[in-house]
C-alpha cells in the first residue's frame, strides 16, 4: 500500500477566470467546482446513463498552463473520462484518464505534464442508474514537489469560525458559519532538495496546495482522506536547522501552514 | 430538513454569498451574476453588515415611510479586485469594458444547511447599488451600498410632466413604476392603496418620486414597503408593495421568549407596555375651508393623552376625500398600541415587514423569591401575571422592521400590537 507524500500543488486552473460549457449544468453555478466547498456541486439537468455530460472548461484567457494532476472530487460518476486540448482537438492525456466501473467519490489522476488550456469531462454514467451526474470539485494544477522523506509529525487543527447566541431561557444556540485547518509539518531530515522545496514555496508569492495523501493513499484519519487537499498560505519563518551544525548531514525545519 | 426546521433548530450553519453585476460600457449590465465572496477558493468577505428594512422609519412625520439600510462590507482587497476600473488587478478592468464600480449591482444572499449540507430557505438579503468603494493600505476594501431606493430618490417627480387633470393614486403610482428606469431595478408587486383616492392636481406634486410614493402612501393611508424577493430566475430586482397598513393573511410564526421550553428570542431590546407615543385622537385639515378633522370618540383615551392633535395638510386630494382619510387616520393612530423590539434567531426572508406574528413569553419568577400573595398550599402560581414583561401567545403583532446581521447571524424585530 502507498504512503502518503505531502505533495505540494500549484493554485487550481480551473478558476473564476474560465469559461464553461456544459451539456446540461446550469452555468450559474460553476463556482461550484472550485469553491473549495465539497458540498456544493456542479450537478446535470435532466441527464440519464445514455446521456453524456460534457463539461468544457476553458482556462483564463485560453492561455496554456502546465498541469500534471487533475483531482475531482465528492462526485457520483462511475463512467466517464477526461481529455485535454492540444490546441485542435482534445486528446487523452498519456496514460489515458478514464473511470470504469468506478465507486469512489474522490478520484485523482497524474501524468506527465501537459501544456493545455483546455479540458474535456466527459461523464457516462452514474452510481446510481439514471442518477443526475454531479461533482463538488474540479482541481486541475501542477506538480511543485514532493519531499523525499515524510515529516516526522503532521498536527492538524481546525480554527473555527462560529456564535453562540443565549436565549432567553439561559439555553444556546449555537451559529457555526466554517473552518479552515491549521497544519504543522515538522521535517527533523530534510535533504536539500527538500530545503529547496521548501523554499520555493515561500518564494512562490502565491497560494498552493497541500494533498497529505498524495493521492494514492487512501488513509481514513482526517487529513490523510483521498478527500483532505488544502488550499494555503505558508505562514512561518523559513528557518531550517542544521543538525549539530555539521554541513554533511540533514536539516530539520517546520512549515506552518494555514488554509485560506 | 425544510428551513423553518433550521431555524427552529438551536445549531445553526448558514451559508452566505456576495454577487454582482457590473456596469458595461454600453450603459447596460453584464447578463450572469459574478460571485465574488469566494474566489478561486479563497474567502473574500471579511464583514457582511447588517440589513434593515422598516417601515415608519422617519420619526419626524412618524406614519408612511419606509426605508432599507445601506449595507457596508468589507471585503479582501490583497489582490487590487477592488482597485477602480484603470488598474489591472480590477474586477473592474479594463475600463473600455466596465464602466465603473459605483452604481455596481450587489445582492447578498444567504440560508442555511442541513444536516446533510443542503441549502435549505436560501434567498437575497439584500439587492442595491454599489455607492463607492475605499480601499485602504491595509489591504481590504469598504464596500459602501445604497438600496434601490436610490433608483427612486435620483429623479424628480417634474419630469413626469403631470397636467392638472385629477388622477388616482393608484394610477399615480402604476405610472411611476411603468417607467422602464425604474422597473429596471424595482418590480411594482401590488398597487392596492388603503383610500385610493383622487389627487385634485397630480401638478402640485413636489419632491423625487420617493418622496412623492410616501406622501402618496400617507394621503391613502398606506405603507410603500420594498422587500427582499427575488423575481423570475434572474433575481433581477426587488419587489415593491404599495399596501394598506394592516397584515394580511395569518400569523407567520409564535416567536417564544422567556418561560418558554425553548425559546428562539435572545434578548428584548425595548419594550413600551403602553404604546401611548404615538397615539392621535384628533386630526385637523388646516388648509380646508372650513376646516375639517376627525376626532376620537373615546372620553376616556382623550382624558388620558390630552386629546393629542395632528395637523396635516390634505389639500391636494380631491375635496370628498378629504374627510375619509382623517376618519381612517383616527381609526388607526387614536389607539395606544404595545410595541416592542427583540433579537432572535436568523429569519432570513422568512419575516418580512408587515408581517403578522405572535409573541408567547409567560415569564418566569426567579426561584429564591418569596411572592407576594402565595402564602397559601393550593395558590395557583401559574394562573397569575408571573413577571414583568408577560406577554399571551394570543397577541397578534404586526412586523414593522426587520435588521437582519450577517455577521453575528441574529434577526431583529420591531413589532406594534394589532
Amino acid at each position: 500500500m502507498p504512503s502518503p507524500t505531502f505533495s505540494f500543488f500549484t493554485k487550481n486552473r480551473i478558476n473564476s477566470g474560465s469559461t464553461f460549457v456544459m451539456t446540461s449544468a446550469p452555468s450559474i453555478s460553476t463556482s461550484a467546482l472550485f469553491d473549495r466547498k465539497r458540498t456544493p456541486k456542479l450537478t446535470s439537468v435532466g441527464s440519464d446513463d445514455v446521456t453524456d455530460e460534457v463539461w468544457q472548461i476553458t482556462f483564463t484567457g485560453d492561455v496554456a498552463k502546465d498541469i500534471s494532476a487533475i483531482l475531482i472530487d465528492n462526485h457520483n460518476i462511475k463512467s466517464g473520462n477526461v481529455k485535454y486540448w492540444n490546441g485542435s482537438s482534445y486528446v487523452d492525456f498519456s496514460p489515458a484518464i478514464s473511470l470504469s466501473g468506478n465507486s469512489d467519490e474522490t478520484s485523482f489522476f497524474s501524468f506527465p505534464q501537459v501544456s493545455t488550456s483546455r479540458l474535456q469531462f466527459t461523464f457516462s454514467t452514474t452510481f446510481v442508474v439514471d442518477a443526475q451526474k454531479y461533482v463538488g470539485e474540479i482541481m486541475a494544477f501542477d506538480l511543485i514537489g514532493t519531499p523525499s522523506r515524510p515529516p516526522a509529525s503532521f498536527v492538524i487543527s481546525q480554527k473555527e469560525r462560529s456564535v453562540i447566541h443565549e436565549t432567553a431561557n439561559g439555553g444556546n444556540v449555537y451559529v457555526f458559519f466554517g473552518k479552515k485547518s491549521k497544519i504543522k509539518l515538522t521535517f527533523s531530515d530534510a535533504s536539500y532538495s527538500d530545503i529547496d522545496l521548501f523554499l520555493s514555496l515561500k518564494e512562490l508569492g502565491d497560494v498552493f496546495f497541500i494533498y497529505p495523501s498524495g493521492g494514492e493513499y487512501e488513509g481514513v484519519d482526517i487529513g490523510l482522506r483521498m478527500q483532505d487537499i488544502y488550499q494555503v498560505n505558508y505562514v512561518n519563518d523559513f528557518s531550517p536547522n542544521l543538525k549539530s551544525n555539521i554541513l554533511e548531514i540533514n536539516q530539520s525545519l517546520a512549515l506552518e501552514l494555514q488554509e485560506t | 430538513m425544510s428551513a423553518e426546521a433550521q431555524i427552529d433548530s438551536n445549531i445553526h450553519r448558514p451559508f452566505r454569498r456576495l454577487w454582482i453585476k457590473r456596469k458595461l460600457a454600453a450603459g447596460d449590465y453584464e447578463s450572469e451574476w459574478q460571485r465574488v465572496d469566494t474566489i478561486d477558493g479563497e474567502d473574500q468577505v471579511i464583514e457582511w453588515g447588517i440589513v434593515t428594512y422598516e417601515i415608519d422609519s422617519d420619526p419626524s412625520t412618524d406614519q408612511s415611510t419606509f426605508d432599507i439600510s445601506s449595507v457596508t462590507i468589507k471585503i479582501r482587497n490583497d489582490t487590487g479586485l477592488w482597485n477602480n476600473e484603470r488598474s489591472s488587478t480590477s474586477l473592474f478592468f479594463p475600463d473600455d469594458v466596465y464602466l465603473t464600480r459605483k452604481f455596481t449591482r450587489i445582492k447578498i444572499e444567504a440560508g442555511y444547511l442541513d444536516s446533510d449540507g443542503e441549502e435549505q430557505g436560501g434567498c437575497t438579503m439584500f439587492e442595491g447599488l454599489i455607492e463607492s468603494v475605499r480601499t485602504s493600505e491595509e489591504r481590504v476594501a469598504v464596500i459602501n451600498t445604497m438600496s434601490y431606493l436610490y433608483v427612486l430618490k435620483n429623479y424628480p417627480i417634474s419630469d413626469r410632466s403631470y397636467s392638472a387633470t385629477p388622477a388616482d393614486i393608484s394610477t399615480l403610482i402604476s405610472g411611476i413604476f411603468g417607467l422602464s428606469k425604474v422597473s429596471d431595478f424595482i418590480y411594482l408587486d401590488t398597487n392596492t392603496p388603503a383610500l385610493d383616492g383622487e389627487i385634485a392636481d397630480p401638478s402640485e406634486l413636489e419632491g423625487d418620486y420617493w418622496q412623492v410614493i410616501q406622501r402618496l402612501a400617507f394621503l391613502s393611508n398606506s405603507v410603500p414597503v420594498l422587500v427582499g424577493e427575488t423575481i423570475g430566475s434572474e433575481g433581477n430586482g426587488q419587489s415593491f408593495k404599495f399596501i394598506p397598513r394592516t397584515p394580511v393573511g395569518t400569523s407567520k410564526r409564535v416567536f417564544k421568549g422567556s418561560g418558554t421550553s425553548d425559546p428562539d428570542i435572545y434578548t428584548i431590546d425595548s419594550y413600551d407596555d403602553e404604546g401611548a407615543k404615538r397615539v392621535v385622537l384628533r386630526w385637523n385639515d388646516y388648509t380646508s375651508s372650513p376646516p375639517i378633522f376627525a376626532q376620537s370618540s373615546n372620553d376616556k383615551l382623550r382624558e388620558k393623552y390630552l386629546n393629542k392633535t395632528s395637523e396635516v395638510d390634505v389639500s391636494i386630494l380631491s375635496s370628498s376625500d378629504r374627510q375619509s382619510l382623517l376618519d381612517a387616520l383616527l381609526a388607526y393612530w387614536e389607539n395606544p398600541r404595545e410595541s416592542l423590539t427583540f433579537s432572535c434567531k436568523m429569519m432570513l426572508n422568512n419575516i418580512n415587514v408587515m408581517d403578522l406574528i405572535n409573541i408567547s413569553i409567560p415569564g418566569v419568577y426567579p426561584d429564591d423569591v418569596a411572592r407576594w400573595g402565595y402564602g397559601v398550599w393550593g395558590d395557583v402560581v401559574g394562573s397569575a401575571a408571573r413577571a414583568g414583561l408577560a406577554i399571551d401567545s394570543a397577541s397578534e403583532f404586526l412586523v414593522t422592521g426587520v435588521s437582519s446581521d450577517l455577521d453575528s447571524w441574529k434577526t431583529t424585530i420591531k413589532c406594534e400590537k394589532v
